[in-house]
């Protein structure tokens, strides 16, 4: 029922209005692209991290472990370098947990037993209505494949000034939080309760532009018409006469 | 001897054919009112090339084809099955020109799932269509709730003796009045009536939600429409999911359950008779089958741990269940989560789907009241073989008023449930030949056939031409109960071999 895919298709009637959304749809991949090669950015941290703390643990064993057939029991030199090592992986090894995978809806919905309840960074475009309940908000966020819904307090939402709909084109945002596939709190809904959020890029109003094509079809179109009803009815007059 | 259709017979098709898609093309002018009200320019200019369009091939056949003589039974169904078509196409062309549709036989596809109330969509980025669009979206559903034809005999026909042909044609054998205009107008009466108090409740859900004024009674509307006549459409890609309110959903069952059953039993709830709620057999048999249908899927879903709680096991079950009973098609999970529900509940939904409501509702699928009979049929017949052979032995149910069961009665009633049977599997077997699984193919396309609309992530616009088409073909053949079709096939057949 709720298939919701990525491009929006071309129109004969609507060249001059698809090249300026192309032109938009563009700026908005090599957004998009940033957004990924950023996320990437995150990966590459988070794997170089751990590589580096697995391979300072590995030395640390090898050299400076009182077992360790390289040891030199008189040298302070080592023991030093085996706690430096020690806090140092210590450290990576805190560090990696705080980049959540930045993950699509698709993946999130296809895969929900496996994320259930887990932190993950989701990001998309506001849509539709922010439903302020009290100390907590529903906004509902899609990343051009599903729209998922996320729970999160309503000093958060004071930023979101625009939501996606016909006429505006929502903020763009960054959620952290964390994902439930079927919520306790909220009646087992697939959704996210955010931690944090972050507007990475504003919406905006739509202009309208009507193609001049689609006018003058429309023109020409209601003038056959208007013609065809007056015949139409000067014959029903003639036929009800005979 | 099969006797070739005379020009006649074209012509009087033609003629109310013709009178029909000009009735279509003044229902554009409920979004043409609401694009010119919210200043939604490119909106207006697409309903205006949709009305100009429906007008010309209207003017066009009337004034071809006038006459004055009234249809007889196959020209009557002839012209029902026909004008679902044209209606299907003029409807798209102003979608199509939305720029958010595929191809047009995406539009079309959502064109025919709106006339047929089922509910299956194929719009890209519907979080951005314009009011104008999403309104005629759900106004298209409400018309084929009602019946394309219904629409026209009350509100552009004075009356003519043909009226129940085409009023038996649209899959509603019953009179709630014993005119056909009057029973085509009480039902209007009913359907607007519901429509201001559902849109109401709806709306004021929607403002305590935390929704805009606009926005939520313009979603009260859209989704009392989809929802009494059993369609499924919703304005925003999250379908229910996207309101995430208890109350919205409980608001949302009770205009199913009201859109699955009889406007004959509508008829006697208005006027007082609550007694025949209870003693119907349609209701008896509705409550039986939820019950019966409601224990799969719960079995089901406990035995996976689909969800950690009763309730919550309850409320996504249970919602699915009635959504897909009364074909409505409705969803509080998304499409892929139905993996995760497992073969037993996917079982007991396809069950649910394929039994439908009741008769003379907006409902599909084979009907409450055909499978009360069935087993009805049943027990007279295992009483045949228990009792003495000189025993009187005769059954009776009550619909409205007490009938007794006849052989002829049975005899339809297993003949429509057997071409159900063939058209659910026939899509299925399709879908496999796609690839898809047996189960998930048999899910879509018993979907499809029986008007429901629930998806379990097969309908997509990447799906292949041929499975839309047999979709469309599904939810046309499923919506008009395979009589006006079969007349349509036979009359194609006579004009190639007939003599």
């Amino acid at each position: 029922m709720m298939r919701v895919l990525l491009q929006r298709p071309e129109t004969r009637n609507q060249r001059s209005e698809t090249r300026r959304q192309r032109s938009e749809d563009r700026g908005q991949r090599i957004e998009v692209r940033g957004q990924r090669s950023e996320d990437r950015g995150q990966k590459l941290n988070c794997f170089i991290l751990s590589s580096l703390s697995s391979v300072v643990r590995l030395l640390s064993s090898v050299f400076c472990h009182p077992s360790s057939v390289f040891r030199r029991p008189s040298s302070a030199f080592c023991h030093l370098f085996f706690v430096v090592c020690l806090l140092s992986s210590v450290l990576c090894f805190l560090l990696s947990p705080c980049y959540a995978a930045t993950l699509s809806s698709s993946e999130l919905i296809a895969n929900a037993k496996q994320y259930d309840g887990k932190i993950v960074v989701y990001h998309g475009e506001v849509i539709g209505d922010v439903m302020v309940r009290g100390s907590y908000a529903w906004i509902n966020v899609n990343d051009s494949q599903n729209a998922i819904g996320i729970w999160l307090e309503s000093k958060l939402v004071k930023d979101i000034q625009y939501t996606g709909g016909y006429t505006s084109r929502g903020d763009l945002i960054a959620i952290t939080g964390t994902f439930h596939r079927a919520c306790i709190e909220h009646g087992g809904d697939l959704d996210i309760h955010a931690k944090s959020t972050a507007i990475y890029k504003k919406g905006s109003k739509l202009e309208e532009k009507s193609s001049p094509f689609k006018i003058k079809v429309a023109i020409y179109l209601l003038i056959i018409c208007l013609t065809l009803t007056v015949i139409y009815f000067i014959t029903l007059g003639y036929r009800k006469k005979k | 001897m099969i006797l070739k259709p005379r020009l006649n017979d074209v012509q009087i098709i033609g003629y109310y054919l013709g009178k029909i898609i000009i009735g279509v093309g003044l229902f554009m002018l409920v979004p043409v009112i609401c694009a010119c009200a919210l200043g939604e320019m490119n909106p207006l200019l697409d309903f205006l090339i949709g009305i100009g369009i429906s007008f010309l091939v209207g003017f066009v056949l009337t004034t071809i084809c006038f006459t004055e003589k009234d249809l007889n039974w196959m020209q009557g169904m002839i012209v029902v099955s026909l004008c679902w078509l044209f209606a299907m196409v003029v409807s798209a062309i102003p979608l199509y020109l939305s720029g958010h549709y595929h191809s047009f036989l995406d539009s079309c596809f959502e064109t025919m799932s709106g006339f047929a109330t089922t509910g299956l969509t194929l719009t890209q980025d519907l979080d951005h269509l314009s009011y104008a669009h999403n309104l005629w979206r759900h106004v298209i559903m409400f018309i084929g709730g009602q019946g394309i034809v219904i629409v026209a005999l009350s509100l552009f026909v004075k009356g003519f003796s043909g009226a129940f042909k085409m009023y038996v044609g649209e899959a509603r054998d019953e009179r709630v009045l014993p005119n056909v205009i009057h029973t085509s107008r009480f039902i209007w009466l009913v359907s607007i009536v519901y429509l201001v108090l559902g849109t109401l409740a709806l709306g004021i859900t929607g403002l305590l939600n935390g929704m805009k004024p606009f926005n939520a009674f313009f979603h009260g509307a859209c989704v009392f429409m989809a929802a009494f006549d059993t369609g499924g459409f919703s304005p925003q890609s999250q379908n229910i999911l996207y309101y995430h309110s208890l109350p919205f959903e409980i608001i949302t069952i009770v205009i199913m359950f009201l859109g699955a059953i009889n406007f004959k039993l509508h008829y006697h709830l208005w006027t007082g008779n609550f007694r025949e709620l209870t003693k119907n057999i349609e209701m008896r048999m509705l409550s039986f089958t939820v019950t019966f249908t409601f224990l799969l899927v719960a079995i089901g879903l406990y035995k996976l741990k689909v969800y950690p709680q009763a309730l919550m096991l309850f409320r996504k079950g249970f919602y699915q269940l009635i959504s897909g009973h009364t074909g409505t098609g409705y969803q509080t999970i998304y499409a892929l989560q139905f993996n995760e529900w497992g073969d037993l509940a996917l079982v007991g939904l396809i069950c649910a789907m394929a039994l439908g409501g009741a008769v003379c509702s907006t409902t599909g699928a084979i009907k409450m009241l055909r499978i009360g009979i069935i087993f009805r049929a049943l027990k007279e017949d295992v009483k045949r073989i228990m009792l003495p052979e000189k025993a009187v032995i005769f059954e009776k149910f009550h619909h409205i008023k007490e009938i007794f069961l006849e052989d002829k009665q049975v005899r339809s009633a297993l003949l429509i449930t057997l071409c159900y049977l063939l058209l659910y599997f026939g899509g299925a077997l399709m879908g496999m030949l796609l690839g898809y699984p047996f189960l998930f193919s048999l899910f879509e396309s018993t979907s499809a056939a029986a008007n429901v609309g629930l998806s379990c992530g097969i309908t997509s616009v990447t799906m292949p031409a041929i499975l839309k088409i047999t979709y469309i073909m599904q939810m046309w053949i499923g919506r008009l109960e395979f009589m006006s079709i079969f007349t349509l096939l036979g009359f194609i057949t006579a004009a190639i071999k007939g003599k």
